[in-house]
């Protein structure tokens, strides 16, 4: 963040960013409910065109199975985020356990993350106030952009990680790395929760194509 | 806010009754900060150090600079730096309290001298150098109680916080860290008077740390 030498031209003449999106536009955002057959509630969610192949120890590099530093921080703010939504009050003396398995990482790992454990925690029939959605914005050749992809977050200025629950006009999760003046800063929190508005509605989908496919579908 | 305790339920809404009629509970407003004693050089064997007193939440951090985390080469040196923060005594805002105790110690640090003599690092004695430092990063927590947002919550609010931020700003008044914490949210507005709140909160904050730590140690 900030100080790394950009080898990739993060906008170009056109406004347009390196992966051919423009600034106020997120990557393809898939997201499928009630993906495994024995848990109380699932999600799968895809951020961007990557392909993803369940390959497990045949990847390249392999991490230690131990939570990092880093693991348990997102574990931390995603349970912040995540709390208000959920009725906790219905559940004394009960663990609701949310796990969250980052199968290929391209940035913003930590609001696919939130989108896809409050799709999994609907799908689960668990009450919630609101669903919780998120989206990246932040700024990258001193433009303001929505949804930072891992390029931009390694060479870009600044990543701001916003979670909302869109209803109840809350912000659950708020997080930045970089530097921005009072304006980008305010301008970056709008452009965020636009962005987690647009997450919204497919997640709204995704629980539609589950629960309702046979009315929806065409 | 889910698991309150009975005294805490009661603490709380004393605390909500008294932002009501715009008073908290230790007489301070709503925006103001607790009185921030900093002084360095507390620990002579450091290579920084800072004791901070922010209300009565005492830390003590240390820097220290180990040779063998340097990396010496041509054009290019990589310095680890370990700031070490100690709570002596806690109440409320952990946060910024450790904030400031290590950029204090980090000011005030000083660089000692190694070179490459036959690929082995040698220490130059008395060629110390200042830390360059080029920018005063000054944090400042906030927490929401109802409707009410107060700067550097005391142990009794902290308690009682429906949700915190911490915004730190640099000196030129840029946001440059920032995170949310707690279990419930902010609204857009509250975020926008936050940012606010810390710029005017830490111009005052940071005039105090380049006081303390004005001539080094």
């Amino acid at each position: 963040m900030g100080g790394r030498e950009a080898n990739v031209v993060l906008l170009d003449e056109n406004g347009i960013r390196s992966d051919g999106r423009k600034v106020n536009e997120t990557r393809k955002v898939t997201i499928k409910a009630g993906v495994l057959k024995n848990a109380s509630g699932s999600a799968y969610i895809e951020f961007g065109g990557n392909k993803y192949h369940m390959e497990p120890f045949s990847v390249g590099e392999r991490k230690k199975p131990a939570p990092s530093r880093r693991e348990i921080e997102i574990s931390k703010v995603i349970k912040e985020a995540l709390e208000p939504a959920v009725m906790l009050e219905k559940f004394p003396r009960t663990a609701v356990d949310v796990f969250l398995e980052v199968l290929q990482a391209d940035g913003g790992t930590r609001c696919a993350a939130l989108d896809a454990a409050s799709v999994a925690l609907a799908d689960a029939g668990i009450p919630m106030r609101d669903l919780v959605c998120a989206c990246a914005s932040g700024k990258a050749a001193d433009a303001l952009i929505l949804d930072v992809n891992n390029e931009e977050d390694q060479a870009g200025q600044a990543d701001m990680p916003i979670g909302y629950m869109p209803n109840l006009g809350k912000i659950t999760l708020l997080q930045l790395d970089g530097v921005l003046t009072a304006d980008e800063y305010k301008k970056c929190i709008e452009l965020g929760l636009e962005g987690c508005k647009q997450v919204y509605e497919i997640q709204k989908n995704a629980l539609r194509e589950k629960y309702f496919s046979s009315g929806d579908k065409d | 806010m889910a698991n309150l305790s009975i005294i805490d339920k009661l603490k709380r809404s004393k605390i909500l009754d008294l932002l009501q009629e715009g008073k908290r509970i230790d007489d301070r407003a709503l925006d103001e900060p607790r009185p921030l004693v900093i002084d360095i050089g507390v620990i002579p064997h450091a290579n920084g150090s800072a004791r901070v007193r922010l209300g009565d939440t005492e830390i003590v951090s240390g820097i220290k600079i180990d040779l063998s985390q340097f990396v010496l080469e041509k054009d290019k040196s990589v310095i680890g730096l370990f700031a070490d923060s100690v709570v002596t005594d806690h109440d409320g805002n952990l946060f910024d309290a450790c904030s400031y105790a290590s950029v204090a110690a980090i000011i005030t640090s000083k660089i000692p001298k190694w070179e490459m003599k036959d690929d082995i690092p040698v220490l130059i004695e008395n060629q110390e150098s200042d830390a360059p430092i080029t920018t005063i990063p000054i944090s400042v927590t906030m927490g929401r109680i109802g409707e009410f947002i107060i700067v550097d919550p005391n142990i009794d609010e902290w308690g009682c916080l429906d949700a915190r931020i911490t915004i730190t700003t640099n000196s030129d008044g840029n946001i440059v860290a920032l995170q949310k914490g707690g279990s419930d949210g902010f609204t857009f507005e509250q975020l926008v008077k936050c940012s606010e709140l810390s710029i005017a909160v830490g111009k005052k904050i940071r005039e105090t740390v380049k006081q303390a730590t004005e001539g080094g140690q």
